[in-house]
């Protein structure tokens, strides 16, 4: 990403101007953060495995040293204990699979090609994701160009037409694109490791099996599905223990496909209601606190 | 919880009940400490596996210090052994 002087692009790296609002390199549009309030940096974390690493190795270190002088076997041995688990603390890294990275990291060109497709097409309709059935079975998305009774519920067969480009009724506004839900990945996974179609399971039983799921295929859990039947709403909290990074890029540098259809995880969260409900599902909004990996998911039930 | 994690959990819970063990014997010196401490870390290690594919280089290091750690004791015991033999 561009800074306020000068740069980089966030696409292919080149130098950027700081009056440049391309890149001169592959046209990428720069996003610039003193240009836009809504991005705002991530805050330095400090990693905790860091701190308790450091604390074990000076505890370690003064206990083992000042024992050493005074003779006490025991304890020098409990400082040395600290001092070697620190010390590994420090140099393992993380186990997070690199091959998962590697995976997340593919799955973003996609989504970046999603964002310029609906920003090119001016799309500002939030997507539709119908309701299916079938193990291993993801929704679709139709996002419309204009929202009319024809679109606002698509016809459930485009679950399984092939085109992107659709239409679903009689005037000319009554058309849009039709995609794969960038979460049918995961919901796919998640089906598949519960061998259960979520179509079968009603919205009641929706947390628990979505929390188990998740669980299993190593994404997160889910703390709450909350219904108001009233306003037609379902709430879903979910904390996350992947994806952390690719879900605050996707936030970045693709915020038409993060608040129209969903990042993945959100995404996912929205085709398991649509399934589990048998309803069309809308994103609300979908808000991501960052420090404690959590995820609020408001969606709308379109009877 | 990852592997990582579970790996050091499992590991200073031996380590530090081999401490608390020991504490309780008289006349223990340092080297049988270690020398624990090494043999706890393979068992750890291999039950737990905190080393994907792609780190076969940091456990290398890891291992080489750690049995290197073992063999000094162990040749340092069988030296002190032959000496007090008298051979």
């Amino acid at each position: 990403m561009a800074g306020p002087g000068q740069g980089s692009c966030w696409v292919c790296k080149a130098d950027v101007g700081a009056e440049d609002n391309y890149c001169r390199d592959c046209g990428a549009e720069l996003l610039r953060r003193d240009a836009m309030p809504g991005i705002r940096q991530a805050p330095v974390r400090t990693d905790a495995r860091v701190s308790v690493g450091v604390f074990l190795t000076i505890v370690g270190a003064i206990v083992g040293t000042l024992s050493y002088f005074m003779g006490i076997v025991p304890v020098l041995a409990f400082g040395l204990a600290s001092l070697l688990i620190g010390l590994m603390v420090l140099y393992l890294p993380s186990s997070d699979s690199v091959a998962a990275r590697i995976a997340a990291e593919s799955s973003l060109p996609s989504l970046l090609n999603i964002e310029r497709l609906l920003e090119d097409l001016d799309l500002d309709e939030r997507g539709i994701y119908i309701p299916v059935s079938g193990l291993g079975v993801a929704p679709n998305v139709f996002v419309p160009l204009a929202l009319t009774p024809s679109t606002k519920r698509p016809p459930l067969g485009l679950n399984t037409s092939r085109r992107i480009f659709v239409t679903v009724g009689k005037n000319p506004e009554d058309r849009g694109i039709l995609l794969d839900s960038p979460g049918a990945g995961i919901l796919s996974s998640l089906e598949r490791s519960l061998r259960l179609d979520l179509s079968r399971v009603g919205l009641t039983d929706l947390q628990g099996t979505l929390d188990s799921g998740l669980r299993s295929i190593g994404i997160g859990k889910v703390t709450s599905v909350n219904q108001e039947s009233t306003k037609n709403e379902v709430i879903v909290e979910m904390q996350l223990t992947a994806l952390i990074d690719l879900e605050t890029r996707l936030r970045d540098s693709a915020p038409r496909v993060s608040q129209q259809i969903g990042t993945p995880a959100v995404s996912a969260l929205a085709a398991a209601v649509s399934k589990a409900s048998a309803k069309y599902v809308k994103l609300r909004s979908a808000l991501l606190d960052r420090a404690n990996k959590k995820i609020s998911v408001n969606l709308q039930l379109i009877g | 919880m990852n592997h990582t994690n579970l790996f050091f959990i499992s590991y200073s819970a031996l380590a530090f009940s081999t401490v608390f063990a020991l504490s309780l014997l008289s006349g223990v010196g340092i080297d049988v400490y270690l020398a624990l401490f090494a043999i706890e870390f393979f068992i750890a290690s291999e039950v737990t596996s905190p080393f994907s594919l792609f780190e076969r280089r940091k456990r290398i290091v890891v291992e080489v210090i750690m049995l290197a750690i073992f063999a000094v004791i162990v040749i340092q015991r069988i030296a002190q052994i032959l000496l007090e033999a008298g051979l």
